[in-house]
Formats: structure tokens, sequence, C-alpha cells
């Protein structure tokens, strides 16, 4: 570890630029899974980092961009190792998110459900929360980036708690 | 996606030789479920252990192949890998399925109570 004054080798990052489809998805999550584990990253965390990426990825191919648009868009995924975790961010060009609170507040409920009528859906940003912290999204002009930290230590929750939550900030003009 | 069926006694055993079942094979895994498993008779166990990988549309496709069974018939997992598991614990869908450590477990469980 470095002190105040000392300097240190820029942490291992990783860029990844692939096209807003599950089949790109797939290849570049197997690509951040090869990446991470080269760069020492541990199996817990990269564990964790294939379920938020996939989920986080997957909302952008599925609603950002989805099925009217005649091609898919891009997608740019930076993450940055860091000794408390990895710092993720996800830029896209597609459309701009509801304004209000995230989604995924609540994990589908499913207890007491009969087998036949159990959730096939919802669980995407409901996995997303309860993996990553600061989760941050922001549209600035034509493009959404998605910011968070996925810890190095799993913090322990009580059942259903979140991470901090965030507002989506109404859209910021381009300069 | 290769998947693979085998009637064991009264269950049928089902695995997946696919390392991830994710959005770009969800559909096609409920394809060959339908197709392999559907026809069939009896409890079937849905073998995971070669699955690194599961995200939220492959688990989606779980649960529809789940449904596919009816309520008459039973679907049991088996082998599921750190991340699968990960994923059925923080989605509670361990509270929903059968899960045994691997496939001679589930075996076991259903020859007994079968």
């Amino acid at each position: 570890m470095s002190g105040p004054t000392g300097r240190q080798s820029a942490p291992p990052r990783l860029s990844l630029r692939f096209a807003g489809e599950d089949a790109a998805v797939r290849r570049s999550l197997a690509e951040v899974e090869a990446g991470l584990a080269a760069a020492g990253v541990g199996d817990g965390l990269r564990q964790r980092a294939q379920i938020a990426l996939a989920e986080a990825c997957n909302n952008i191919v599925e609603h950002a961009y989805g099925p009217a648009r005649p091609r898919p868009g891009p997608i740019a995924l930076d993450i940055l190792v860091e000794a408390g975790g990895l710092r993720v961010m996800l830029r896209d060009k597609g459309r701009a998110m509801p304004p209000g609170p995230l989604p995924g507040d609540a994990m589908p409920e499913l207890s007491g459900r009969d087998p036949m009528d159990l959730p096939e859906g919802g669980f995407g940003w409901a996995l997303l929360r309860r993996i990553a912290e600061d989760l941050h999204h922001e549209r600035t002009g034509d493009r959404n980036t998605l910011r968070f930290l996925l810890p190095a230590v799993e913090k322990p929750r009580k059942p259903g708690e979140l991470p901090r939550d965030c507002q989506i900030p109404s859209a910021i003009p381009p300069a | 996606m290769k998947m693979t069926f085998e009637a064991r006694g009264a269950v049928g055993v089902l695995r997946v030789e696919e390392p991830r079942i994710d959005a770009s094979v969800a559909i096609q895994f409920k394809d060959r479920f339908r197709d392999l498993a559907g026809s069939a008779e009896g409890d079937v166990i849905l073998d995971l252990a070669r699955v690194e990988f599961l995200d939220s549309s492959g688990l989606g496709a779980v649960v529809a192949a789940r449904k596919l069974l009816g309520s008459g018939r039973q679907l049991a997992l088996s082998g599921l890998t750190p991340t699968v598991d990960k994923v059925m614990t923080l989605t509670r869908m361990n509270t929903v399925f059968p899960i045994h450590a691997d496939l001679a477990a589930a075996l076991a469980a259903h020859a007994g109570s079968g």
C-alpha cells in the first residue's frame, strides 16, 4: 500500500466494447471472468461480478435497446480492480429510463405460491440491487451511464435489506 | 444447446451440458426441456453440475420448465455450482425447488420417496 506521498502503479482495468445483444453479452462476460481471474480477483467476488454484470447488461439489451431497434447499439464496460472491490461503469446509447427510483426494490414474492404460479421474471434488477453498492444511474445527452461498486467483502444484510438507494436524476441536457 | 435425458427408474434425469444458461440460450433451454422431458412421465431431476452460470433469464426458463411438467410432477435440482447456488439463494428459489447436493443424492431421495 502506498502512503500519502507514495506513487502506485495504476490499478488493473478491464475495458470492453461490444454490441448490445445477448450473444455478445455472453462472450464479453466470459472475457470478464478470465480477465478478473488473471488480475487475481477472488472466486466470491468474480461470481458476484458475473451475476451483477449479466443483469446490468441484460437490462440494457432488453430495455435501453430492445427489440424495436433494427440493430443493437454499443455497450461500453469499464471495470477498475481496487482493493475495496470492483468499480464498474456501463454506458449505452439506448432509451432513457423512466425517472424515479431504480427498479428492483423487492425480490418477487415466492412464499406460499403454487409452483404452477411462480413468477418467471422480475428478478434482474432485484439481483443487481442486492449485490451492487453505490448504484448510480445518469442520463447525459443520448447516453445512459450506470455506475456501481461490487465490494470485495460482502456485507451481511438482513433478508430483504438493500444497499444505499438512489434516484434517477432527470435528464441532463448535453453540454 | 446440449442437454441429455435418461430415464432412471421412475424419474427422468435431465443433464445440462453447457457452462451457461443465460439470456442467449433461455428459449433454447425451454424448448429442449419440453422435447426431452415433456412426453416422459414421473418427476424430473435437472442436473446442473456442469452449469457454471445462470442469470435471471435462465432462472425464468427453469421456472417455465417446472410449469411444463404440470402440478402432478416435480422438478428437483442437483449439483448447483457456487454462482448458480448464489442466484437461487438471493431470489429465494431455493425455498421452492427441492435441491440436492449432487445427482446421486437426488436419485437416493427419489428412490426413498417413490
